[in-house]
């Protein structure tokens, strides 16, 4: 279906279930390869965020939802025993849809992650260098640059979103799950945040769950659509350059 | 060293849970365990004999009870009231204003109280000790807890009904009779159960006023017409010089007081908690 | 409806009013015969002699708080974390939340009972390496207001940090933060200003308890460390400004103004104390729920 080097996540038969064994998503199987992007696209509701949330296992934060099947990332089981999910969640790092900033400076949000690092954090010189970098990649260090010690909560709603990217790149993720990251944002904050993503695409492989179909066809190397069924949503895949709004409607996914 | 770090964090929270649990079992234990010889219906019913040494606390019962009546009696209507002043009929500025009078009056400690009884029913108003006394302060001292309780149901009804009542052309008293006050009967019943709980336990508010220790039954007129209460009995016998004869008795007096405080909160509790989840829910 | 609820706050304004006068009006006489500085910082009490300064009973009252809020906070601050932030059932959430709720109403008399009868004999072997004249010291005084005040700590503590957003929470652990990191590095920072609130709100009814601390402080006048911050009266019987209220001497007073102006003196500066306490307190609530959440 697709020609790539190395896959970055694979899911095998990855099942969610609710409370008392309710199906949510049934089992699906799909493969993101390194660089490039792997659009997830679906009506409110069926489960897209419970999908993504599975890859670096945050699901475990909601105890009541049963997961079952495989991920790997890289090549390796991230459901196994001896998995560290702190360090899978750095290396498979998350985009909210709404921005989530910490209380304090612009340059303690992008450095917050590396106090979860203990002694593998790297030193101070080190942090200022990467931070600085960080926000050059997300081209916020010639907006916000002079003044990295004011409060980030001063940051408009789309720096704000780009400064959670920052936060994430500068833990060298391996790749990145994003969800529905530019709905809460303006059409202009938008286009850049689409911008940088393609511009991510040469390094990592991103994970996007959206409801905004044009942004699938824009950004997106495959697509598939999480189409609600009782048995457990399903995933259904878009053939390549297809129109995504006519194959939605004639589906009725968003019926 | 992270898990470590976070297993130690755990441990503590844990470990102080744990405490605080345990010092609820052991007190309630304590009392219960020691009160159990002393304990039954004829403790409940019969009138203190021997310096509490022998006999029960009927009349302590009924000395509560009349004070705690006596304070609902107060408190409820002038909380009612309030409740509607702060929610309803007040201006933005003389809400704010009465909102920060019930906080600050909900602190005020509760010695302070009895005081003011001495000073103003007792010795202004030649009450000597009174049951009416006791019963005002204590209905002063639980009003803000019944206020608040009753402005929050208050404050929790939906725009919708006041909106639609208005819709219908009702003025602004009719939506009170109609709308308000049958909403919030649940936090007028919370408000009250709190505030009697509170009233029932308080032994300084009528330490001065209203209690006495023996000799009175019924209360009859207002000057002079003391009361027995049960917090004031225990807090007599548990002062040194006292009969060790009568510790039983004192221990079944405690548990009695204990059972009532705890159960009377128990019933508040469910509305207590939801108010507390909801407030927070984020 | 209307005239009624106004009825009812104009006569709730007047007690009120009449409640912060009194102990003002009452308290001028003994202001004009020892000046409010000799009154407030004077370290010796003796009635009859008409000596009136109030340090003793100052510093038995925060230092019987002091002692409360060393042990309230940390088991309280514990409880609080266990409470909203570990990953517990529901219903196990509430059943504790309902014993701590329960544990403050059990009524302050039956607390000073219990001090009385069990915790000034456990106070007293413990401090026998130092030969104690009895058990009534201001440190059983202190750790019997440490449970007292133990619920209210937990209850608004418990609901500032539930009131730090999940997603904030979420996006800590996204970045690679263990449940006790997101708590320690996320949650509680963020809920200082209602953490410290709790500490407040728990302080004024510290300092305001009367029965329970009366039970067990000793009632001894006059008793001040030496050099200040010596811990020995700690050990020893003290006395604070509520035990010195509910004693006999409230009545023994009330017919000469002087004496009287000196207890109601002791009144007044203990509302002035609780109330700075509660309203610093309440400030920092502001816009958390505030006044709703004040009641603990």
């Amino acid at each position: 279906m697709f020609e790539a080097g190395g896959v970055a996540i694979a899911t095998q038969a990855l099942a969610v279930a609710g409370p008392g064994g309710r199906p949510i998503v049934a089992p699906v199987s799909f493969r993101v390869p390194e660089r490039s992007i792997f659009a997830v696209i679906g009506p409110s509701g069926a489960g897209k965020s419970t999908l993504l949330r599975c890859l670096n296992r945050l699901i475990d934060l909601t105890p009541a939802l049963a997961v079952t099947g495989e991920v790997q990332v890289a090549g390796r089981s991230i459901y196994a025993r001896e998995v560290d999910v702190d360090a899978l969640r750095r290396e498979v790092g998350t985009l909210f849809q709404q921005p989530v900033v910490f209380p304090g400076s612009i340059a303690a949000n992008v450095a917050f992650g590396f106090r979860a690092m203990g002694a593998a954090a790297p030193k101070k010189a080190e942090r200022a260098e990467r931070v600085r970098d960080a926000l050059v990649q997300v081209g916020l260090w010639a907006e916000v640059g002079h003044r990295l010690d004011e409060s980030a909560a001063t940051l408009s709603l789309g720096q704000q979103q780009r400064l959670c990217l920052a936060r994430a790149l500068v833990l060298a993720p391996r790749a990145l799950l994003l969800d529905e990251p530019t709905s809460a944002l303006d059409p202009g904050a938008t286009e850049r945040i689409e911008e940088l993503l393609r511009g991510l695409k040469s390094r990592l492989a991103l994970v996007l769950v959206t409801h905004n179909l044009g942004q699938a066809e824009r950004l997106a190397d495959q697509v598939a659509a999480l189409v609600p069924a009782p048995e457990g949503a399903r995933l259904v895949a878009c053939p390549p350059a297809a129109p995504l709004a006519e194959l939605a409607l004639q589906n009725g996914w968003f019926a | 060293m992270r898990r470590a770090v976070d297993r130690l964090f755990w441990g503590f929270a844990g470990a102080a849970t744990a405490l605080a649990l345990l010092a609820f079992v052991a007190i309630a234990g304590a009392i219960l365990s020691r009160a159990w010889p002393a304990l039954s219906w004829r403790f409940l019913t019969t009138a203190a004999a021997d310096g509490g040494a022998s006999g029960g606390v009927g009349w302590q019962l009924v000395g509560t009870a009349v004070l705690v009546t006596t304070a609902l009696a107060v408190a409820l209507p002038l909380a009612t009231g309030l409740a509607l002043l702060v929610e309803v009929f007040a201006g933005a500025r003389t809400a704010r204003l009465l909102r920060l009078g019930l906080y600050v009056g909900n602190g005020i400690p509760s010695i302070v109280f009895g005081l003011f009884a001495l000073a103003v029913f007792s010795k202004a108003l030649g009450w000597g000790k009174s049951w009416l006394a006791g019963g005002l302060v204590l209905g002063f001292m639980i009003l803000p807890t019944v206020t608040v309780a009753l402005a929050e149901r208050m404050a929790a009804i939906p725009l919708k009904y006041r909106e639609a009542a208005a819709g219908l052309g009702l003025g602004t008293s009719d939506i009170v009779r109609a709308v308000i006050l049958p909403q919030s009967v649940g936090g007028l019943v919370s408000g009250a159960m709190l505030g009697l709980a509170r009233a029932a336990g308080e032994t300084a508010p009528i330490l001065f006023a209203a209690a006495v220790f023996s000799g009175a039954t019924w209360p009859a007129g207002i000057a002079e017409s003391p009361v027995l209460a049960l917090p004031y009995h225990i807090f007599v016998l548990a002062q040194d010089s006292l009969d060790p004869a009568a510790t039983p008795r004192l221990w079944g007096a405690a548990a009695v007081l204990l059972a009532l405080a705890v159960s009377v909160s128990a019933v508040a509790l469910p509305a207590r908690l939801a108010a507390h989840e909801e407030a927070r829910r984020v | 409806m209307k005239f009624w609820a106004w009825v009812a706050g104009g006569l709730v304004a007047l007690i009120g009013a009449a409640l912060a006068l009194l102990f003002v009006v009452d308290a001028l006489p003994v202001f004009r015969h020892s000046g409010f500085g000799a009154y407030l910082f004077g370290s010796e009490w003796f009635y009859r002699a008409e000596r009136f300064g109030i340090l003793s009973m100052l510093y038995g009252t925060l230092a019987v708080a002091a002692v409360a809020l060393a042990v309230a906070t940390p088991v309280g601050l514990g409880t609080a974390i266990f409470l909203a932030e570990a990953p517990l059932p529901r219903r196990s959430r509430l059943l504790i939340k309902s014993v701590v709720e329960l544990l403050a109403g059990i009524p302050s008399v039956v607390y000073g009972l219990l001090g009385v009868l069990v915790l000034r004999e456990v106070v007293f072997r413990f401090l026998a390496p130092w030969e104690p004249l009895s058990g009534d010291t201001l440190l059983t005084a202190g750790l019997l207001l440490a449970v007292m005040t133990l619920p209210t700590f937990v209850t608004l503590a418990d609901d500032a940090l539930r009131g730090v957003p999940a997603v904030q929470r979420e996006a800590g652990r996204a970045l690679g933060f263990s449940r006790g990191e997101v708590v320690r590095r996320v949650a509680l920072p963020q809920a200082l200003p209602g953490l410290v609130a709790a500490g407040l709100l728990a302080l004024g009814r510290a300092l305001g308890e009367t029965i329970a601390v009366f039970l067990v402080v000793g009632r001894q006048d006059n008793q001040l460390p030496s050099p200040w911050w010596s811990p020995a009266p700690l050990a020893a019987s003290g006395q604070t400004l509520t035990s010195k209220l509910g004693g006999a001497e409230t009545f023994l007073a009330y017919d000469d103004p002087l004496h009287w102006g000196a207890m109601s003196g002791l009144a007044l500066v203990l509302v002035l104390l609780v109330t700075a306490t509660t309203l610093i307190g309440g400030r920092l609530l502001v816009g958390r729920g505030g006044i709703r959440a004040a009641r603990g």
